[in-house]
């Protein structure tokens, strides 16, 4: 993934040229950024029988369908990135947008990272990433998801009362594993951890052209 | 400290346990289950392992009540006090009959503190607070433990200071980066929990012992206090659960802990009472070396940023409200973001430290020391110097304050003395002392050198080292005593070279009433490092101030290689030119294209040339941004550049404002903002502030996870007219229509705009709102339909 370009869609540009002001925040902010994340992870496997108390909802229901284990994992660029962001908000509102899209960006492109090493530890055949908050999964699950993988202790994570996961770019999925390839369905707006800070669905649109 | 642990500690080495919950587990405790509710179903269990140590060794054995705080308890059907004095009431048997201790065990709440996270320091203290007050009477000492963030720890060792009079033993867990998750270093725990009266200071959990000796060297060189280890027996293999470290390795790396003078040792996740057996037969054969002391080295730091004051280490001054129209028009406005946009330039032009004065008579000076310093402790990390007379606010400021601060200042004066020592070590703080009593200013170093040698031996009485006393000599001003300069530098001389402490001064003072006061000021302020300055407070935000000390670092061979002067001024040339905008650059084009420099060279040109200032915002200004606006609306520029371009009219309007302070306010209107009860993502409603204030709004704005009646509040004490809120998330839309009814009720006349990701204008008609804003540029909208 390029993580330049994907922060870009999330700001709206759909496959238009950054400005030379926007061009200058993006590249700062990307080597800002990496300079002080600190990206971590837990994981855990086990049977989808086992994991029944977790899978709330039709919805993860019909995409772990064809799954019998299940993957559990929290990601997390660690307060690092929160701080940064949280600095610029006081000096320069664009620049503190633009990263956060950049560390949003950032967030996928290590659970991408992540998928893949799981692909190669695990093997068969995975579902995409599947989020509390997406369709009917309810994200009063965090709280049980956190417990679960130990992600207090393991990586730092931790999750509010009104259940926001923080540090702030974070993310928790499920994935599916099963023997045999299976239908992997359409990911729309409604199963994309950017739906709620999306510059598209505002104006009634999405990203894809 | 009770006379048991003293004894204990007496010895040559300590002996804890080891891993609690991976015991249980093997006993039949499942992953996910809460370890304290097995002091109730399986106590024998409990009581088994406490035994399975003791025998194994364990001076002291740790209670089961890691987790018994209210946060994580809620889920349970048990209170604090339940499990607390359950799990004692287990351990207490178990060690009968022993001479075994018996801790009280506190571990993190769950939740992350303020800023990075919800959970307020006050809050976090009386969760801590109310778990020592349940065991105090049952346990022989405190441990907190497995903490990762210093603000946390720091509210429960307080708590624990405050409501006990138990030794307390702090132990925090570090990464393989060398700091923990929230970015604490080794040396600020180290630094800060000394100063604050832990009776020994530790690592646990994390990592295995091999990979902390690097972390524990360097709490080393930060205290002289007993340190402890309890590292985790390796990483558990993600299928069997079985720990990659065996005892037999545990053991044989901890040797290398007693050649470093490592006096307290146990075991964390995975390690079992065979290891903690194992420690104790090689503690027979390896005693743990003597450490040597500190020694006259002073440093401070905030949770993530140590500063060793081994060469000149600039003290930023400009968070003073003194002289500045500006900075008191902020202070009573409640504009935080202006004093933290001071901290911030500071910050760049390489100060080391930042003194906060935010004393004005006009406003409650102790509640904005708190705020001031929470919010300056959210960005940036360099330590802060506490800086006010009344010791209400140095203790209130001290209180918050997440690591080692300075405080400024006390004098010789005895009173001065007694009462705000007493606070400085409490909190573990530094000290300015500075050379003048009730007798005034003594003309002549001597006598200067006299009170300095007298607030030392004072600060020692009341258990702070020397080095933690920062002399002020005084600066007088040139034009009126010329040969008074000589006495300041010969004072610093003596106070550095003879009573060996450090020094600080304030430089500016002394050009008073002189032209170029720079050049005054920097030659003076290298004189004095020349004597011995370790702390020149200066306003670095002048080149040839802070280039002053970065000149003399590199000069006296501090900063080796010139390293961080050429980082610092080897590519300057470019940026150092001053801003003349091309001929073609109007201030109109210069905001459309976001040109912040730009745009207040030229404001500032035209206000020379008399230009109403009313005139610039209404028919340039505004105009521009409403371009800006249409083209955003049109998909022409995206989100950044109408940003970049409400920067460019911020940069404008700040230099109108600054040519008008004091005089008329500019504002069309007053707005509150909020991010409703429950929601924290507030990037959408800081980009909404922007705008507004860049269309001449005054935004009052609440912040985030904001209670409901704080928004009717704030609307009927401002008498605003509009009222924005902001839900990004559907769990917190209901907090919105929480607000809007209240609001509703209280009969305040105002509308209110609503905004946020998971809004439509359906949902914003169904709760009462007036408006639905898409986005920032609506809200900018509705706020002239309302306001004008």
């Amino acid at each position: 993934m390029d993580v330049k370009k994907e922060a870009l869609r999330y700001l709206g540009y759909r496959g238009h040229e950054p400005d030379a002001g926007t061009a200058e925040l993006l590249e700062r902010g990307y080597s800002e950024l990496k300079a002080s994340v600190s990206p971590h992870s837990c994981v855990k496997l086990i049977s989808k029988a086992d994991a029944d108390a977790l899978l709330i909802g039709a919805d993860i229901e019909k995409h772990l369908a064809d799954s019998q284990r299940v993957i559990f994992f929290a990601a997390t660029l660690g307060s690092g990135a929160d701080r940064v962001i949280r600095t610029a908000e006081i000096r320069n509102m664009a620049y503190a947008l633009v990263l956060d899209a950049l560390a949003s960006a950032m967030t996928e492109e290590y659970c991408d990272s992540l998928e893949q090493q799981l692909k190669e530890q695990y093997g068969g055949h995975f579902t995409w990433r599947f989020s509390p908050g997406y369709g009917d999964y309810p994200i009063e699950v965090q709280p049980d998801i956190i417990r679960f993988l130990n992600a207090e202790k393991l990586i730092g994570l931790t999750v509010t009362e009104s259940n926001i996961l923080i540090p702030r770019k974070s993310v928790t999925a499920v994935i599916g594993i099963s023997e045999h390839e299976q239908s992997k369905g359409v990911r729309g707006c409604a199963t994309c951890n950017m739906r709620e800070n999306c510059a598209f669905r505002r104006d009634g649109q999405t990203c894809r052209e | 400290m009770n006379n048991k642990i003293k004894k204990l500690l007496e010895k040559d080495c300590v002996i804890l346990d080891g891993g609690f919950g991976t015991e249980l587990q093997k006993r039949g405790m499942k992953p996910g289950e809460t370890s304290e509710i097995m002091n109730f179903v399986r106590p024998d269990d409990v009581e088994a392992i406490h035994r399975s140590y003791i025998e194994a060794g364990a001076n002291i054995i740790n209670a089961n009540t890691f987790g018994a705080n209210r946060l994580k308890l809620a889920r349970t059907e048990y209170t604090t006090a339940d499990v607390v004095k359950k799990a004692l009431g287990i351990a207490r048997k178990a060690a009968e009959g022993t001479d075994t201790l018996v801790a009280l065990d506190i571990g993190p709440t769950g939740q992350l503190l303020e800023p990075a996270g919800t959970l307020a320091f006050e809050d976090a203290y009386d969760i801590f607070k109310e778990i020592i007050e349940a065991g105090r009477d049952l346990a022989d000492l405190v441990m907190i433990e497995t903490m990762t963030d210093l603000y946390e720890i720091k509210a429960a060792l307080l708590a624990a200071k405050e409501n006990c009079d138990l030794p307390v033993f702090t132990f925090m867990s570090f990464e393989k980066n060398g700091r923990t998750f929230t970015g604490t270093l080794p040396s600020a725990a180290a630094l800060t929990l000394t100063g604050l009266g832990s009776d020994a200071i530790g690592v646990n959990c994390s990592l295995a012992p091999d990979e902390l000796y690097g972390i524990v060297g360097e709490i080393m060189r930060y205290t002289d206090l007993p340190v402890m280890v309890k590292a985790n027996a390796g990483l558990p293999d993600p299928a069997t659960g079985a720990y990659s470290v065996s005892a037999e390795q545990y053991v044989s790396d901890c040797i290398k802990y007693t050649e470093m003078g490592v006096q307290v040792y146990g075991g964390c996740c995975g390690t079992t009472p065979e290891y903690i057996a194992g420690l104790r037969e090689m503690l027979k054969a390896h005693t743990p070396v003597l450490r040597g002391k500190r020694g006259n080295v002073s440093s401070v730091c905030s949770y993530s940023r140590t500063v060793d004051i081994t060469c000149p280490k600039i003290i930023g001054e400009r968070i003073n409200p003194t002289g500045k129209k500006l900075f008191k028009e902020a202070l009573k406005n409640n504009d935080i973001n202006y004093i933290l946009n001071q901290a911030l330039e500071q910050v760049s032009a390489g100060a080391d430290i930042l003194d906060v004065n935010v004393g004005l008579p006009e406003i409650d000076e102790k509640e904005m020391m708190v705020r001031v310093v929470k919010a300056l402790q959210g960005i940036t990390d360099l330590p802060l110097q506490i800086d006010s007379t009344k010791p209400d606010v140095i203790e209130a400021a001290l209180r918050v304050y997440n690591g080692k601060a300075i405080v400024n200042s006390v004098n010789g004066e005895e009173a001065v003395m007694e009462r705000i020592l007493p606070i400085v070590k409490k909190y573990g703080a530094a000290v300015v002392g500075l050379t003048l009593d009730e007798n005034g200013i003594p003309p002549k170093a001597e006598q200067r050198v006299e009170i300095a040698e007298r607030i030392a031996k004072k600060a020692e009485s009341y258990g702070i080292p020397r080095s933690d006393v920062f002399i002020d000599c005084l600066t007088l001003t040139v034009s009126t005593e010329q040969k008074a300069v000589y006495e300041t530098l010969r004072a610093v001389r003596t106070v550095k070279e003879k009573l060996g402490l450090h020094t600080v001064l304030g430089v500016s003072n002394i050009s008073f009433g002189l032209p170029t006061r720079e050049l005054i000021n920097s030659t003076f302020l290298s004189m004095a490092m020349e004597c011995g300055l370790d702390l020149p407070i200066i306003n670095p935000n002048i080149t040839a101030m802070s280039g002053a000390v970065f000149a003399y670092r590199v000069l006296a061979a501090h900063d080796e290689n010139a390293a961080e002067f050429i980082e610092r001024y080897g590519q300057s040339d470019a940026a150092k030119k001053p801003t003349v905008p091309k001929a073609e650059v109007t201030l109109a084009y210069a905001i459309e294209k976001g040109l912040d420099k730009d745009a207040e060279a030229l404001t500032k040109q035209k206000l020379e040339a008399g230009a109403d200032s009313m005139d610039i915002i209404n028919n340039e200004l505004i105009p521009a941004l409403d371009r800006a606006g249409d083209d955003f609306g049109k998909n022409k520029i995206f989100l950044p550049q109408l940003i970049l371009s409400a920067n460019a009219a911020q940069a404008c309007f700040g230099a109108i404002k600054a040519a008008m302070a004091g005089q008329t306010q500019i504002s069309k209107g007053k707005i509150v903002l909020a991010t409703v009860k429950g929601d924290i993502h507030d990037i959408g409603k800081n980009i909404v502030k922007t705008l507004l204030e860049n269309y001449g709004y005054t935004v009052i704005d609440l912040g985030k996870d904001v209670p409901e009646q704080k928004v009717v509040d704030a609307a009927i004490e401002h008498d605003v007219k509009l009222v924005g809120l902001s839900a990004l998330m559907t769990t917190t839309l209901g907090a919105m229509e929480q607000t809007i009814k209240l609001l509703r009720e209280s009969g305040h006349d105002c509308k209110v705009v609503v905004g946020g990701a998971v809004l439509t204008q359906d949902y914003a008609d169904a709760i009462g709102a007036d408006c639905y804003a898409k986005d920032a540029k609506d809200t900018v909208d509705f706020a002239k339909k309302i306001l004008g």
